[in-house]
């Protein structure tokens, strides 16, 4: 059987810098300057060497600290980051369910966001017609989806985002996180529907912090450290293990390192 | 969900960093994904449109008002300066300072366009030349509306109808190509090097006096006009006003160095999309 997903040798390089931005100024006298200051970054892998394959049918977590690159490999199975090495396959389409504010424009109203989703993600027009009159039920917004989702609540915003990305049904299906809804009767369905999505679903990519609902998803675990993935294997034993090895011992990921670095190299 | 089903079928390789693409190759999908995407495009040139002027009393009179009070500015002023007709002067303006204010704005904003896609291209996967081609579009859309009403006011103030202006469409895709080729190029260039609006910003309000919007080039001394003419806008304004206007005969070279520079233009834009292709996104 072929896999769904398929990873060779995948690294992602990602520079982190201190000034993101240098003007024209800053770069010219940098290029004289010995001490690199204007365009000084870091470069640091968030994704090194990984082998992956996941077939049909798995749900699999992933697990580790922050700055461990669990965000950046589903970035790179959604098409968003491309790896510097290596060989990414999906086989298949991807639903992400990233960010709670994806891809949302607070300028639009929230029936104009359901049709810039659709339109981004390339579902045609009529589907997204038919789905509309659910989506705003499900969203609880009544007269409120015709109003600019800037105006909206912290919870009206979670509401409408979830149903929006919720609208298709998912092929593969990678989650960042749980979807933070609001009001806690909202929680309850919108897990529900999750639960629905992930039966629906061939594949399943879950990430979070949460070991019970990792545990409670999944039956394969992908424990990540300093972007390697340092274990995989049925989810008991990798929550067990990821519990042992890593959270115990708690060291500092990539990302929190090169910034206390830069902070003492800036206090001298 | 009969797309769904096609869509399982279908393998995707993201990425193979052991194959790379030709420029022809790059440029068969640039077009690939212009259709495959083209619902997204006008999804967002509409929404963009209505966002522009939306909560304003004037609303969309304003992409009529607005060359139109600067047009009677710089009119008065000049027509007062160079001792010359405001009625005659104003028309010649008119054909002139419309297409200068298009290519200036469309390049000038589509020079933002991909740092302020930042938001989508973090989260979603969308082809960057998305970004330029959807700005480059709105600012098109807002020109023939302001040409169009400008076109109408300048014929009740005497200026001749031309059959020449069926041509404006032909005209306006040339247009058309050179912004997106232009903005394409400098959309990217920004994202690395965050001084570019700046410098285009400076470049075009130079240009402004650079090019014959406000004068004609044979008022120039000849060693003077020879400098000019290795300015390209001058052949976009000499065109657009050819086929407004209607005033002199038309020749194949009139037609070709625009062609060819957004022909240029187009090519350089699509060839620095292609080299910054997963790159963009890392440096947001």
């Amino acid at each position: 059987m072929m896999p769904i997903i398929e990873f060779e040798n995948v690294s992602v390089q990602v520079r982190a810098y201190t000034n993101p931005t240098p003007t024209l100024k800053e770069t010219f006298v940098s290029l004289f300057a010995k001490h690199k200051g204007a365009t000084s970054y870091a470069e640091f892998f968030a994704l090194r060497d990984v082998n992956l394959k996941i077939y049909e049918g798995e749900r699999v977590g992933i697990l580790g600290l922050n700055g461990a690159g669990k965000s950046t490999m589903l970035k790179v199975i959604a098409g968003i980051y491309r790896p510097h090495t290596g060989r990414v396959i999906v086989r298949g389409e991807v639903t992400p369910l990233l960010e709670t504010r994806a891809a949302i424009n607070p300028e639009l109203t929230g029936r104009d966001n359901i049709y810039q989703y659709g339109a981004i993600h390339c579902i045609p027009a009529e589907y997204v017609r038919s789905k509309e009159q659910e989506i705003i039920d499900f969203s609880e917004l009544g007269d409120f989806i015709n109003v600019p989702a800037k105006y909206y609540s912290t919870g009206m915003f979670s509401r409408l985002v979830f149903s929006i990305a919720t609208m298709i049904d998912p092929d593969i299906l990678i989650i960042d996180e749980v979807f933070s809804a609001g009001d806690s009767s909202f929680v309850e369905k919108a897990t529900n529907r999750l639960l629905g999505l992930l039966d629906k679903s061939r594949a399943v990519f879950f990430v979070s912090h949460n070991i019970e609902q990792v545990l409670r998803i999944c039956d394969r675990i992908l424990v990540l450290q300093e972007g390697r993935v340092i274990n995989d294997g049925p989810s008991v034993e990798m929550a067990q293990f990821y519990k042992e090895n890593i959270i115990s011992k708690r060291k500092i990921g990539m990302v929190n390192r090169f910034l206390v670095e830069k902070l003492k190299e800036r206090n001298g | 969900m009969d797309w769904i089903e096609r869509l399982e079928n279908h393998t995707v390789t993201i990425y193979d960093s052991t194959t790379s693409i030709t420029f022809p190759q790059y440029l068969v999908k640039t077009v690939r994904d212009i259709l495959q995407y083209r619902f997204a495009w006008s999804n967002f040139v509409k929404t963009g449109l209505r966002i522009r002027y939306r909560r304003s009393v004037l609303g969309f009179f304003w992409s009529l008002l607005n060359p139109l009070i600067s047009l009677v500015v710089i009119a008065t002023a000049f027509s007062f300066l160079f001792n010359r007709d405001i009625k005659s002067f104003g028309i010649f303006l008119f054909a002139g300072m419309l297409p200068y204010q298009y290519i200036s704005t469309s390049i000038q904003q589509a020079t933002l366009s991909l740092i302020n896609a930042e938001g989508y291209l973090k989260k979603v996967y969308l082809p960057q030349m998305l970004f330029p081609l959807i700005t480059v579009s709105i600012e098109t859309v807002n020109f023939i509306f302001s040409l169009f009403a400008l076109y109408i006011i300048a014929l009740f103030f005497g200026a001749t109808f031309s059959p020449t202006v069926f041509l404006l469409p032909i005209v306006i895709l040339i247009f058309f190509f050179f912004n997106l080729g232009l903005g394409m190029f400098l959309s990217v260039l920004n994202v690395f090097f965050r001084d570019t609006p700046n410098i285009v910003t400076v470049l075009f309000s130079a240009l402004f006096y650079a090019t014959p919007v406000i004068y004609t080039l044979d008022r120039l001394p000849e060693n003077l006009q020879r400098i000019f003419k290795l300015n390209p806008l001058l052949y976009f304004v000499k065109l657009s006003r050819l086929v407004i206007l209607g005033d002199a005969p038309m020749h194949f070279w009139d037609w070709m160095i625009p062609i060819i520079f957004a022909l240029v233009a187009l090519l350089i834009g699509c060839w620095m999309m292609m080299k910054s292709e997963g790159k963009v996104v890392y440096r947001l």
